[in-house]
């Protein structure tokens, strides 16, 4: 075991694995055409018609800009951030805000304003619906220069908390019912100052207390510049900076050696965390991990991990039952695209999008690599669909970030939006002063993207006139929620040094929906993070899932949406609770909001 | 001489016109043709009277000279195909892709005939705009139907594209054409399990096992037929193979592509050169690339910490050490400059100085590992053993796959007479590096081994 001499050596850029190597030659005849075909016969692939969203970011009162330290530096995580949250920390049944700001390089904060004016900020909503600045009094005003976040009850008091992921040390704020937010990030056991980017909570080991999984990306060289072949300076290619493993913790709140089997009741106990990394498998495969979700994918009743990649096969971590998980991406045909390359994923969505009761997965990409979209199709193994699906062509030309399957307009069908923004700067753009935010943005910016399910699972692309399409900028995160509870789905974007949007639906509804909170009586009333719900309506299941961490750096409502298409009633709802029990809760008319406690249902 | 009688003026005269009449035709059939001629062939440069332009104003001298020199002859020869796809090749060579498309296209309308231009084009194409390189591999494969590494692109690309009969076709033609190599062999296996075809995927999948199997992506491939197929066995022995395996991207060969790459002359690329002229031991020349390079441009630290390297081995301790200082002062900030100016002092047995360096490098880059266990070997030949032992621990808690610093950790443990947390070290390195004896060695002191 010796000095290491040198940092891991240069790697080879995506730009020259396009074309490799030495010489070839063979001189046999051969004809040259070939029998033309197409895959599928299909209408025209974008759809027109009234508006979906109206944007409210001004008369809603979200007032939020994302602040970089000095523009023209290039800090590669500058062009990653930052992430965006629709939770209610207050329990008042209105969803409120939480937007994830960076600043100034962490070796670089050389003043008080430029470290508040990179902070991030909690908006509380007011019973007008308007949103207020609520970050100096909870607390939650985290200076770091951040990345993502993630929600969840990690005490099982009922009260959400919050866990912010950033270019350095990560922060674990605990809600203390009362507005304010304590910072328990060292008292917990958290100790993640990687570069870390999207986080989920869920309950790996079922005993009923919230872990946590946080993505952490490469092992970036701060300040080393990064250029093409043509000497332009511009943000880093992940790929020549060595991976980093992820990050698993578990929640040990619950194990008491007072009491035999541990509780589930919150005390007045420390919260604890162990890093279980090493133990769990998870830091056997580093990646240059950007999205994560947590859901029962194979269907044992076992939540399992899915993390996209940068550059790199995602992975599927599958959970072994004993406190391991195994990669089994490439056996569920879910790591690489239909043609076995590795691609640049960040974001995920996850839905049912072809109504067969199996979830699917969507990973966003770069441009000159289309959005895979892993189909299910009766069974846990994906077969990567995007060209089927007609979402490749659509994706083509653009980097996706923040990505969800939402019913839209409430036609039974999970449609897709996609946010969209350049890591590379584009060579269209403004070419040499980059001298302002605005003109440093305009070489990333792209549009967003609405992609209609027409049914099955294939798409077709809004192109409509639409606020939500209307400006082209460097979005990231996607979040959504249903934020004025109107049964409908809202959305909030941010965008790279700029405002972070709110986007309220006003879609005309082409059928009826129903909105499910589903908790745990037992667990603090908390959501009941990873249970899947199926509504039955007249000839048709639809499924749901309670998971509020996904797309990117996003944690979302973490409330069910339904669309219904034209039923008017839901015969019953089955609930699979996290721990694998079963529940019947009665149905009844459609276009309401229900509550799915515990408990309260039959068994089936 | 004979007077030309009324009869024979008259019959001249009727003659005369239909003469003019034929003379006009024929006059304007000729300038028609002339100009038509002409249009024809300046059409190309009509359509592009102008190069693009290209902002070098970012670019190093050498990749200036390099451009204007390929412009250079296009300006002296306009009507020059050969001209025009070179200086095609070298903006694509330095990621000009959309001045680059330009050029191939008025190569190729310049030299309908050369194969070189549609099918670099399609090359500069497919990353971005599938169709257009299909139709360009196509044009290239009309030309050239013997080059089976166009016929390879051309299938996958329409393998993109989801056209899977012209897919078969010319992916079938690459593999015959080039009969050892692994990806036309690979394509057609994903092919036909996209196809839903199990048996025919798992059939070129095994060949292409035959043909390479060294690379991964066969076993993966191979791995992921065997799942589709419920053959879960097969596919995790597939997996086993696999994850033995380098992870590295499929290597071929394509003739045309390599010759663009041996156009750059940016100081990435020289990195790269360096790097690779350093990793076989042939360090001398890559001292003078990148001496030569940072003559050129010094913006890149990573360039003075290459050149300090390859001045090591060379054992020039002084050389290393003045270069470092040089990348110190134009490169403040630079975590590797400080990295490698502690190992320089390592090698000089200057270990106080080494642990400075290093420490700063942690300073400046606090999740930096390979400091933070350079710095832990530093401190232990300084007898700071606690100092030492935090640093390995603070190396594993950000790279907790790396069995070096788990070992030390262990071993410093071990001394210490904390065999339980010595053991979980220990264990460590077994796990993420089995063949590690003196770890073996250790655990065995202590009692209870792994496996």
């Amino acid at each position: 075991m010796a000095l290491v001499p040198l940092i891991a050596p240069v790697r080879l850029s995506s730009f020259i694995v396009v074309f490799l190597i030495v010489a070839v030659g063979c001189d046999r005849k051969i004809r040259t055409v070939a029998p033309k075909t197409s895959l599928v016969e299909l209408p025209t692939t974008t759809l027109s018609g009234p508006p979906f969203f109206t944007e409210i970011t001004d008369s809603s009162g979200v007032e939020f800009q994302h602040h970089v330290g000095p523009v023209g530096r290039y800090f590669f995580p500058d062009i990653m951030a930052g992430g965006a949250a629709f939770f209610d920390f207050n329990l008042d049944g209105k969803l409120d805000i939480y937007l994830v700001n960076s600043g100034s390089p962490p070796s670089q904060v050389d003043s008080v304003a430029m470290a508040r004016l990179g902070a991030n900020r909690l908006f509380q909503q007011q019973s007008d619906g308007r949103f207020v600045d609520v970050s100096l009094a909870s607390g939650l005003g985290d200076t770091g220069y951040g990345m993502g976040v993630a929600i969840g009850d990690i005490n099982n008091d009922g009260y959400p908390d919050v866990y912010v992921t950033n270019y350095g040390p990560d922060r674990l704020y605990l809600n203390g019912g009362d507005g304010v937010f304590t910072d328990i990030t060292q008292a917990a056991g958290i100790e993640n100052d990687r570069w870390s980017a999207s986080a989920a909570f869920f309950d790996f080991d079922r005993d009923g207390w919230l872990d946590l999984f946080v993505t952490n990306y490469v092992d970036y060289q701060p300040f080393q510049p990064c250029r093409d072949a043509a000497g332009r300076l511009d943000y880093c290619n992940p790929a020549v900076f060595p991976r980093t493993a992820d990050v698993l913790y578990h929640n040990l709140s619950g194990n008491d050696p007072d009491q035999s089997g541990g509780s589930t009741e919150p005390d007045n106990a420390p919260i604890r965390f162990e890093n279980v990394s090493l133990e769990s498998g998870i830091a056997e495969k580093p990646g240059a991990g950007l999205g994560v979700f947590c859901a029962d994918l194979n269907g044992d009743d076992w939540p399992d991990v899915y993390v996209s990649n940068d550059g790199h096969a995602n992975h599927l971590w599958i959970n072994q039952h004993n406190g391991e998980f195994r990669d089994e991406a490439i056996l569920f045909g879910a790591a690489y695209d239909a043609v076995g390359r590795g691609q640049a994923s960040m974001g995920l969505a996850l839905g049912d999008v072809n109504d067969d009761g199996w979830l699917d997965l969507l990973s966003t990409h770069m441009e000159g690599e289309s959005n895979a979209l892993y189909l299910s199709s009766g069974g846990p193994i994906f077969s990567e669909s995007s060209v089927r699906s007609r979402i490749a062509e659509a994706s083509l030309p653009l980097t996706g970030f923040g990505a969800i399957f939402v019913d839209f307009e409430h036609d039974g069908d999970l449609d897709l939006a996609v946010v969209n923004g350049r890591v590379r700067r584009s060579l269209a753009g403004p070419k040499k002063s980059h001298t302002g935010d605005e003109t440093l943005s305009r070489s990333y910016a792209e549009r967003n993207q609405l992609l209609m399910n027409i049914g099955q699972g294939v798409f077709q692309e809004f192109a409509g006139a639409d606020a939500f399409l209307g400006h082209v900028e460097v979005s990231r995160a996607l979040a959504y929620g249903d934020v004025d509870n109107d049964g409908d789905v809202d959305l909030l974007v941010t965008n790279f040094v700029g405002q972070a949007r709110l986007f309220r639906n006003d879609a005309p509804k082409k059928g009826h929906w129903l909105i499910a909170r589903v908790v745990e009586p037992k667990l603090g009333g908390r959501d009941a993070y990873g249970a899947q719900l199926t509504v039955i309506t007249a000839g048709k299941r639809i499924q749901g899932l309670v998971s509020p961490g996904s797309s990117y750096l996003a944690s979302h409502d973490p409330r069910v949406h339904f669309g219904l298409g034209n039923a008017a009633n839901v015969e019953h709802i089955e609930v699979r609770w996290p721990d694998g029990a079963n529940e019947v809760f009665p149905g009844g008319a459609a276009d309401r909001f229900l509550v799915l406690a515990r408990g309260e249902g039959t068994p089936p | 001489m004979t007077a030309p009688t009324p009869e024979t003026k008259a019959s001249e005269e009727q003659k005369r016109p239909r003469f003019r009449t034929v003379l006009i035709v024929v006059l304007t059939i000729a300038t028609a043709g002339a100009a038509a001629w002409m249009l024809n062939r300046s059409a190309g440069r009509l359509s592009l009277v102008e190069q693009p332009e290209v902002d070098l104003a970012s670019s190093s001298r050498a990749v200036v000279q390099t451009i204007q020199q390929a412009q250079t002859r296009v300006d002296s020869s306009p009507d020059d195909a050969i001209a025009w796809g070179e200086l095609g090749m070298v903006l694509f060579a330095h990621q000009f892709e959309a001045e680059a498309r330009a050029c191939f296209e008025q190569a190729e309308r310049l030299d309908p005939q050369e194969f070189r231009w549609p099918y670099l084009h399609g090359v500069c194409a497919a990353a971005t705009d599938r169709t257009a390189a299909a139709d360009l591999f196509h044009r290239a494969v009309t030309l050239k139907p013997e080059e089976g590494i166009a016929h390879n692109r051309l299938g996958e690309v329409l393998l993109d594209l989801a056209r899977y009969e012209e897919t078969a076709f010319h992916l079938e033609a690459a593999q015959r054409l080039l009969p050892r190599d692994v990806r036309p062999l690979l394509a057609l296996a994903r092919l036909e399990h996209l196809r839903g075809r199990s048996q025919a995927a798992l059939t070129w999948a095994e060949q292409a096992v035959r043909a390479a199997p060294q690379e991964r992506a066969v076993y993966e491939l191979l791995a992921i037929i065997h799942a589709t197929g419920s053959e879960q066995v097969a596919a995790r022995r597939a997996l086993e193979i696999a994850q033995t395996l380098p992870d590295r991207p499929l290597r071929w060969r394509d003739a045309l592509a390599a010759e663009v790459l041996e156009l750059r002359r940016d100081t990435g690329w020289r990195l790269l050169q360096a790097e690779s002229l350093l990793s076989q031991r042939r360090s001398k020349e890559a001292i003078d690339l990148l001496r030569s390079a940072l003559r050129e441009d010094d913006r890149d630290p990573r360039i003075y910490c290459a050149l300090a390297r390859g001045l090591l081995v060379e054992n020039q301790v002084a050389a290393a050490a003045e270069t470092l200082e040089r990348a110190r002062r134009r490169h403040p900030d630079s975590a590797e400059v400080r990295f490698q100016r502690g190992v320089v002092h390592f090698v000089a047995d200057e270990f106080r100085q080494a642990e400075q360096h290093f420490r700063r490098a942690t300073e400046l880059k606090p999740d930096y590992a390979l400091a933070h266990y350079n710095r832990g070997l530093v401190l232990d030949r300084l007898g700071e053993k606690d100092a030492g032992l935090n640093a390995f621990e603070t190396a594993v808690r950000y790279r907790p796959q790396y069995a070096a610093a788990h070992f030390h950790a262990g071993r410093i443990l071990l001394e210490q007479g904390r065999k339980k947390q010595a053991i979980v070290h220990l264990q460590a390195v077994i796990r993420f590096a089995p063949a590690d004896r003196e770890a073996r060695r250790l655990l065995e002191q202590v009692g209870p081994t792994p496996n």
